[in-house]
């Protein structure tokens, strides 16, 4: 095996006491404490962790971070999955059990392989001309099911996710030594500071060496009030300096019901970026092969885990660091056998001691089917040089670094290509964030910790913040590619985008850079480019005859990595997944066999079903007790804005399709109340309680929305005005009390004569009491039946609703719900705003026509109506319909047309109920002239099926409404 | 019964306590000109329409009942009482007022104390550092992605007043929150 | 999310406002013509630049103010009130 352990002092992050065991495609292997599962696998010598998305190639481990590309694996943990997962990122715990992602029926012999048989078919953007002939959908169930990596759970999310909000003046992204200095200096000058890292503890790179400045740099931190938030990852910079980051709760990944991740939204003064470098790959001919990794990540194995990663290595060079690389690996026994430069050597600005180091060379092949098992070098000047073999097992990439500038760019800011170092860097800060360290490109130890504590103390003492000093990481090339070498070689290594497939996006003039990553899906896997986007752009760059700078990069978005679906969720989970409004009378409806459900942003009965009773049952059964005896109704939600004012009635005039003014006190009147666009948007009753003073009912759903569209045309037009809209819905609790015995039930319990049907007519509001009780009560009916609205202060409306439930109880009366209430309404053909009208509907498609013809004042919407599209005879109307078979129940949403389809549409069913009291279908419907089209017989159509229907009156019960007044 | 309906029972943890306050009486008072309504306030109660975003403590008559004038919005201030009298008094002394006047809102809009060590970390879980009054201000902003206008009475010691139709939704927030305390 | 300075409360999380768009719009006569209508109700200038924007306050005090931001960098330049014009 060319994996081991190494001893002391690598392994700076692990354990040795500590042994773990966990399961990787149901083997049994161990590790130690600290380790992440990738340093855990490769210490037990597994180089094939998965299989790549389009060819099925085999994949490994590529790097030590969150940048990994390939090492992608899915967790198992119990009942709960989690897909997709960063083996680098990920440290072990007992009993944590992984699975190989894209592979079957195993990672090693996987069926989908033989994808790469075909793979000259399958280049770039080949589903674009391809599975279409001769039906798509035909091809669609096996594209589902190739497509993707990891398997997602099935079962709902157990575990709790938590939002905090906190502000700081200087946040620092990043714990290496550049983001520790500025953090330090910041604190020091009295800022207060916070400093975000991903990883468990602050450090970075050379904390993982065991660097002891890195430890005195972290206690001086503490000392100075440094604010360490480790296992936090800042995943986006948001406006106005809103830095969001998931922070991973340590011991969180055991047993389901724990907090597993908080959301921090932090607004920072100011923000220190210092996320360090990525590093750019080589491309080279099977430079996608298990064995061949990072020289960085390599060296992070052995610093930082103490795992040795091969035995004999080449390291295949366009940087100077790969020498220090070499020199690292050197002292832990490794053995290096050349580090091939691709660089000439008047560009090599250093060197590793006794390391055979060639100029001007590369990697023109990889030995080895599914692990690194040796290489053949290559010359870039031609084939003249005779080409070498190597029995390297384990190949390094060194081809340069990438500063780490996603959020740098998230927050507006510049970058500049620095030619010499061939690498993107910030140019100048961003709003409100500046760079420091790699991050800007400043690759110089000492140059690092100056600059960076020096923009820590500026920010805190609001100083003009210094420019970065970019440089130290000595001269690149741009292109790490040898041209005119033979074979497949990838620059996106999850997604199978290799080098030939850059050159199809150029022939095919996908040039521009968001075409190239959209075209190729370079950069479009889970790891977002973060290995491979600078290699795309310089390739197509170079195909293209343009600098790097010329194709530019992709946009930067949030999140930096992927994220958990809950930590974005929070609390929003369940009851709480939407602000949901309850009665003040939940627990009594509850105690009273309610089955509650959802109506707009309201919890209420849909109905009191009795035992073994249907939710269907139940409610027939309830409409027809209203129809024949009396119904209890809590209607609290119905919205109630207190009008106030001298200017009340003129503004009421305004705001509705009816005459308002003309009320007297104590009258009411329905209104129907229109957006600008003249579309009916809500309805509902106003009456009079005095000179300048209005009692407004509005829909349940609709008094926000209302009361805003009132606030609205008060605060931005209508300002001289003298008028206040007050909502007092939740003051005031409403029992309906409902049918023609409804009168019988209130006198029974003591209501005064002055609200009897002879003394009290229908539209009208009374104020009155009922013992102490203050009251208002609106004789208004929804059902059509003779119907009580009483509005009494909630805190004492118990009582009374307790008294009412027994008044009706001998008089054969129920309690009933929505769902009967929306039968009765229909048999009335009483409209529901937003059920029967939509954002469509005009007041002369509902019958209102004459209404708004009669009214002299203007109002909102008015202009609208004078409209050519407004007067359009062809307009869709409200009109009532029957099955002509009397029995069968039109579809809600049916599409109605006199002919069979193929053919236009002429409307649609907006609500149909099976009536109890006609033993037959109800319905209501918006159909094409409908208001000249009584008696015609038409076509429902639903799901290949024509209902005959007949266009009736309505109502279709009691259409004299004399039931309405007892 | 579902515990998570009963919005009357307190809930707690370690540093932080909440509970309904079903003794608050609460009322609108809404004004078109606030100079002229300031004083008839402070004629009827000694005190007067607080500044923007504050907030009056204030005792009535003889038997000194505490009250508190809220500010929320230029048009309109709460007057918070255990008792009717300071009620009584604003509402004679504008009786007939054309320009002003009284909305009775007790019970449609709860009042939950929550106080303790840790009432700031339970705040900025359910809203934004920048919505929390600090200690003498009183403000309207988003808590539990509602609306709930917070009195900071103290540093660790805060009202917060939802209108009734929310107050199941904000508890359960809150207690979520407070069994990972 | 930007941080709206409310005219009332300060600065606050965008999502305790409503955004109402363009501020400064005349609505027409009722006598217009169908095309000034239409342009008043649907057709905006969409600038690469400063924008006069109206906001409310809806989770918060509910009052409507006028503020500039300029469109592609979000920074906020000045708040004034719903009834006052636009600075220059």
């Amino acid at each position: 095996m060319s994996a081991w352990r190494l001893a002391e002092p690598f392994g700076t992050l692990i354990d040795r006491s500590q042994p773990i065991s966990f399961l990787f495609n149901g083997r049994s292997l161990t590790g130690l404490g600290g380790d992440t599962l990738a340093s855990a696998l490769l210490v037990n010598g597994v180089r094939l962790v998965g299989r790549s998305f389009k060819l099925h190639r085999p994949r490994g481990i590529f790097s030590c971070g969150i940048e990994e590309p390939t090492g992608i694996v899915d967790l198992l943990d119990g009942v709960r999955r989690t897909p997709n997962v960063r083996s680098t990122v990920v440290e072990i715990s007992p009993g944590l059990a992984a699975e190989s992602v894209n592979c079957w029926p195993s990672v090693r012999f996987d069926l989908g392989a033989l994808n790469g048989w075909f793979a000259p078919l399958l280049p770039a953007g080949f589903y674009y001309k391809t599975f279409k002939w001769p039906n798509w959908h035909l091809f669609e169930p096996t594209v589902r099911r190739m497509a993707g990596l990891g398997r997602a759970s099935l079962t709902t999310d157990q575990d709790r996710y938590e939002e905090v909000s906190t502000q700081v003046d200087l946040l620092v992204v990043g714990g290496g030594i550049a983001g520790l200095a500025a953090a330090i200096a910041s604190a020091e000058a009295g800022a207060r500071t916070t400093l975000l890292c991903a990883g468990a503890a602050p450090g970075g790179g050379l904390g993982a060496q065991g660097d002891p400045a890195v430890a005195e740099m972290i206690a001086k931190a503490g000392r100075a009030g440094v604010t360490v938030m480790p296992r936090t990852l800042a995943f986006g910079v948001y406006d106005h300096n809103l830095v969001c980051a998931s922070e991973q709760l340590a011991g969180a990944t055991r047993g389901p019901g724990v907090l597993r991740e908080r959301l921090w939204k932090i607004r920072a003064r100011s923000i220190i970026a210092a996320q360090g470098a990525f590093e750019r790959p080589m491309i080279f001919p099977g430079n996608d092969r298990p064995g061949v990794m990072l020289s960085g990540a390599v060296q992070r194995y052995a610093d930082a885990y103490g795992v040795a990663c091969g035995r004999r290595i080449v390291i295949a060079a366009n940087c100077d660091s790969a020498y220090r690389v070499a020199q690292r690996l050197r002292t832990a026994g490794i053995e290096v056998l050349a580090v091939l430069d691709r660089r000439p050597a008047s560009h090599i600005g250093t060197h590793a001691e006794g390391v055979r180091t060639l100029a001007s060379s590369g990697i023109g092949k990889v030995l080895g089917a599914s692990s690194v098992k040796g290489c053949l070098t290559v010359a870039a000047e031609g084939p003249s040089v005779r080409s070498e073999r190597l029995d390297c097992d384990l190949i390094l990439s060194a081809g340069g670094h990438a500063p780490a500038v996603h959020l740098h760019s998230q927050a507006g800011g510049k970058l500049r290509w620095e030619a010499e170092a061939s690498m993107f860097v910030p140019d100048g800060p961003a709003p409100g964030l500046y760079s420091v360290g790699a991050c800007a490109g400043v690759f110089s130890r000492q140059a690092a910790l100056e600059h960076a504590a020096d923009v820590g103390r500026s920010l805190a003492l609001g100083f003009t913040v210094p420019p970065a000093p970019v440089g130290g990481a000595g001269r690149s090339l741009a292109s790490t590619r040898i041209a005119g070498v033979r074979g497949k070689a990838f620059i996106d290594l999850q997604n199978d985008v290799a080098a030939t497939d850059i050159g199809l996006a150029a022939l095919e003039n996908y040039r521009s850079i968001e075409h190239l990553k959209r075209y190729t899906t370079t950069g479009m896997a889970t790891d977002q480019g973060k290995t491979s986007n600078v290699n795309a752009l310089v390739l197509m760059g170079e195909l293209t005859q343009r600098e790097p700078a010329q194709v530019g990069t992709t946009k930067f978005r949030p999140p930096f990595a992927p994220m958990t679906l809950g930590t974005l969720v929070g609390r929003r989970v369940g009851s709480l997944y939407r602000p949901l409004k309850h009665l003040p009378a939940v627990q009594w409806h509850a105690a009273h066999g309610a089955l509650f459900e959802h109506f707009g942003n309201w919890s209420r009965p849909a109905a009191y079903p009795l035992a073994g009773e249907s939710l269907n049952e139940a409610a027939q059964r309830e409409a027809r007790c209203v129809r024949q005896s009396v119904g209890l109704f809590d209607g609290s939600p119905l919205g109630k804005l207190e009008i106030w004012g001298p200017d009340a009635a003129q503004f009421l005039d305004l705001m509705y399709v009816g005459t308002m003014s003309t009320l007297r006190v104590g009258q009411a009147r329905y209104g129907l109340v229109l957006n600008a666009n003249g579309v009916v948007v809500d309805d509902g009753i106003v009456a009079r309680l005095g000179e300048g003073h209005f009692w407004v009912n509005t829909t349940s759903a609709g008094v926000e929305r209302t009361a805003a569209a009132f606030e609205e045309w008060l605060q931005c037009e209508f300002t001289n005005l003298k008028v206040f809209v007050t909502a007092v819905t939740a003051r005031f609790a409403n029992l309906t009390v409902s049918g023609p015995r409804a009168w019988e039930a209130l006198a029974a319990i003591g209501f005064d004569a002055a609200f009897s049907p002879q003394n009290m007519t229908h539209m009208s509001l009374r104020e009155g009491a009922f013992g102490a009780i203050p009251l208002r009560v609106l004789r208004a009916s929804f059902t059509g039946e003779l119907s009580y609205e009483i509005n009494l202060p909630v805190d004492e409306s118990g009582g009374l609703l307790e008294m009412l439930m027994a008044a009706i109880a001998p008089l054969g009366g129920c309690l009933y719900g929505i769902e009967a209430l929306e039968i009765l309404r229909t048999e009335k053909g009483y409209i529901h705003v937003g059920t029967d009208t939509d954002g469509t509907t005009l007041p002369g498609d509902i019958g209102f026509g004459r209404a708004i013809d009669g009214k002299r004042a203007n109002f909102v919407g008015r202009r609208s109506l004078l409209r050519p599209a407004a007067r359009d005879p062809q307009r869709l109307q409200l009109v009532a319909l029957s099955p002509a078979d009397g029995r069968t129940l039109l579809p809600c949403g049916a599409q109605i047309a006199a002919l069979n389809p193929p053919t236009a549409t002429e409307g649609h069913v907006t609500s149909s109920y099976w009536s109890p009291s006609l033993d037959a279908p109800v319905a209501l419907a918006m159909l094409a002239r409908g208001g000249e089209r009584q008696g015609e017989h038409v076509g429902v159509h639903h799901l290949g099926r024509r209902i005959d229907a007949v266009v009736v009156k309505a109502p279709f019960i009691d259409p004299q409404g004399e039931r309405l007044n007892g | 019964m579902d515990e998570r309906l009963d919005w009357e029972a307190a809930l707690a943890a370690t540093g932080v306590t909440v509970k309904v306050d079903r003794s608050v009486r609460l009322v609108a008072l809404r004004y078109f000109d606030a100079g002229g309504f300031g004083e008839r306030l402070r004629t009827a109660l000694g005190e007067g329409i607080p500044a923007p975003l504050g907030f009056n403590r204030g005792r009535y008559g003889a038997a000194e009942d505490p009250f508190m004038l809220v500010w929320r919005s230029p048009t309109e201030c709460w007057l918070l009482s255990a008792t009717a009298a300071p009620i009584e008094a604003i509402s004679r002394e504008i009786a007939g007022f054309g320009d002003a006047c009284l909305i009775d809102q007790t019970g449609g809009i709860l009042a939950l104390r929550v106080e303790g060590s840790r009432t700031l970390d339970l705040l900025h879980r359910l809203g934004s550092v920048d919505s929390v009054p600090r200690a003498g201000e009183a403000s309207t902003g988003r808590f539990a992605d509602i609306s709930v206008t917070a009195v900071g009475l103290a540093t660790t010691e805060f009202l917060m007043l939802v209108e009734r139709g929310h107050v199941v939704h904000l508890l359960g927030w809150i207690r979520e929150t407070l069994t990972d305390f | 999310m930007m941080r709206i300075p409310c005219i009332v409360c300060g600065l606050r999380d965008e999502n305790e406002f409503t955004c109402g768009g363009t501020s400064h719009l005349v609505r027409p006569a009722i006598d217009a013509s169908d095309r000034d209508w239409a342009e008043y109700l649907f057709f905006r200038d969409n600038p690469k630049g400063l924008h006069h924007e109206r906001w409310r306050h809806t989770q918060g005090c509910g009052q409507w103010f006028n503020l500039v931001r300029h469109t592609l960098t979000h920074e906020i330049l000045t708040v004034y009130a719903m009834t006052e014009s636009p600075p220059r």
